[in-house]
């Protein structure tokens, strides 16, 4: 199967000001997919709606094969859901939610999730809501992994968590994954956090699914160039690239560029411009000048 | 799975459930005592329908406790599982339909509990009171008035608050509810509801008149 998750045309109104609209992703089998986007883009939402804690106004979801939207039940079990607050009732003690959950999921793994249990220094016998923000975070991963998922969801797991607890939490995640070969979707708005460990990257914005790309390739394809001005400098239109954000220097201006390729720096040259640099981004400063580029989200309202 | 979803209802609301329990057994016994009022010297059931004593006031606050507790036990039935607008339960591998009728079956099953203690009450003061001249008990009517009381107002208080988050909305709406249900003309498919909505909104009937048939809910 080539691809863990699928879907086409996703959308979903929350608020007169606010949709999920016509979002397809896939999510290919195996891969450890990183779903960015700044806060109220949509992420949230868009995991719901794989899920079917949302009912979508339209569009497919098939995951692992099963259409989601008919079997959303089938489809579950064949998920790890890490939310982003964990919901375990606050009455159940850590050993009494891993029996609950246990009687949901035919593949639960008792001597895994105990193993899992001792790994994680969680105290069985600790209401869940006495524990720690660590301690939260490491239960419901632990509840994600013990039945074995092909496809792990996780919706901003890390977020609140110190270093040691996010690092913790990472590799416990890397580590089901290298050894199950398992697929992860993985929500945040930290990017250095996500470029550690994404080998794909989705962009979400306003509802809409920006870029879908290897994460190298995103990498690759957004840089920032030092051009010349030395002569009256051409508009955007007709360049082979898209140019994201343009800034004004004394005597140059830097242009964050998308689809640069070293090639055309030449078209360039034909035009009068010179490229006096080409400059590599990180994955945060790539994603910062590609939501730069799509502008303020109030212009568009 | 229904077995989990008992124990789980046990293991969360027991406290609750025991409370609820002792405030169902608490008013038959209530009108045991009641009683005596009725036997007192100069006291008639005619008079009682409209004297308001110490007495009759703790009846009708104890019958007040049941249709509340009733209504609180459908209403707690989501309410600790909410996390910013979702709820957990609809994460795990259920078909919602059936989270919902088993969450449903299980909160109603231990319902039965208080209900099964106000029915035995029930039929052990009318066993052991003297009634007077004119009255008669129904203990059956009563229990099945307490037992359709119970039950609708645990449907709507379960059904609303797995709609609304906010307990101010869950008891708002079902006032408009009961007071729409109460004053649409020609109601009386429930009559016992009727009753109960009486009381709560007005107040216009005494505990007695239930219970010890004045005037009854299903007749003989």
């Amino acid at each position: 199967m080539p691809h863990a998750l699928l879907t086409r045309g996703l959308a979903r109104r929350m608020a007169p000001d606010f949709a999920v609209r016509d979002l397809s992703l896939t999510v290919p089998t195996g891969a450890v997919y990183g779903l960015l986007g700044p806060n109220g883009a949509g992420k949230t939402t868009t995991l719901r709606l794989i899920l079917d804690l949302l009912r979508p106004d339209a569009g497919e979801v098939e995951i692992l094969g099963v259409n989601a939207r008919r079997y959303p039940a089938e489809a579950r079990r064949r998920i790890g859901y890490v939310p982003e607050r964990l919901g375990i009732p606050g009455w159940m003690t850590v050993a009494r939610a891993l029996r609950h959950h246990a009687v949901f999921f035919p593949s639960w793994s008792r001597p895994y999730a105990e193993e899992l249990l001792l790994r994680m220094e969680l105290p069985a016998d600790r209401r869940v809501r006495h524990l720690s923000k660590g301690q939260a975070g490491k239960l419901a991963l632990l509840l994600a992994l013990a039945h074995r998922p092909s496809l792990l969801i996780l919706d901003e797991p890390t977020d609140g968590l110190d270093p040691v607890a996010r690092r913790d939490f990472t590799e416990l995640l890397l580590e089901y994954v290298a050894d199950t070969g398992a697929t992860a979707l993985i929500s945040s708005h930290l990017v250095h956090e996500l470029e550690r460990v994404a080998d794909w990257i989705g962009v979400i914005d306003r509802g809409s699914l920006v870029v879908e790309t290897p994460l190298e390739a995103f990498r690759r394809s957004i840089k920032r160039l030092r051009v010349g001005t030395g002569t009256p400098l051409p508009g955007a239109d007709g360049l082979p690239f898209d140019v994201l954000a343009r800034v004004q220097r004394p005597r140059e201006e830097l242009w964050s560029v998308r689809g640069w390729e070293p090639a055309m720096g030449a078209v360039l040259a034909e035009r009068g411009v010179e490229v006096r640099g080409v400059v590599d981004l990180d994955l945060e400063d790539c994603y910062v000048e590609l939501l730069r580029g799509r502008g303020d989200p109030e212009e568009g309202r | 799975m229904i077995r989990e979803f008992l124990w789980v209802e046990w293991e969360r609301r027991r406290g609750m459930l025991l409370l609820v329990t002792a405030l169902y057994a608490a008013v038959p016994l209530m009108y045991l005592a009641l009683l005596g009022g009725v036997t007192r010297p100069g006291a008639g059931g005619a008079q009682l329908v409209f004297q308001v004593d110490p007495l009759q006031l703790t009846g009708l606050t104890l019958v007040l406790g049941v249709v509340l507790s009733a209504f609180a036990w459908g209403a707690g039935s989501w309410g600790d599982e909410r996390r910013g607008g979702w709820v957990y339960a609809l994460a795990l591998p259920i078909q919602r339909t059936h989270l919902f009728a088993l969450r449903y079956l299980a909160g109603l099953a231990w319902l039965a509990l208080p209900l099964l203690a106000l029915t035995a009450l029930s039929f052990v003061a009318a066993a052991v009171a003297s009634v007077p001249t004119g009255m008669y008990a129904y203990p059956g009517s009563f229990s099945s008035w307490a037992a359709l009381v119970s039950w609708f107002l645990y449907t709507l208080a379960f059904v609303l608050s797995a709609r609304f988050e906010h307990p101010w909305r869950i008891v708002a709406i079902a006032a408009a509810v009961l007071l729409v249900a109460a004053t649409v003309p020609g109601f009386g498919v429930f009559p016992g509801l009727s009753r109960l909505v009486e009381l709560v909104a007005w107040g216009g009937v005494t505990p007695l008149r239930v219970f010890w048939g004045l005037e009854l809910p299903f007749g003989s």
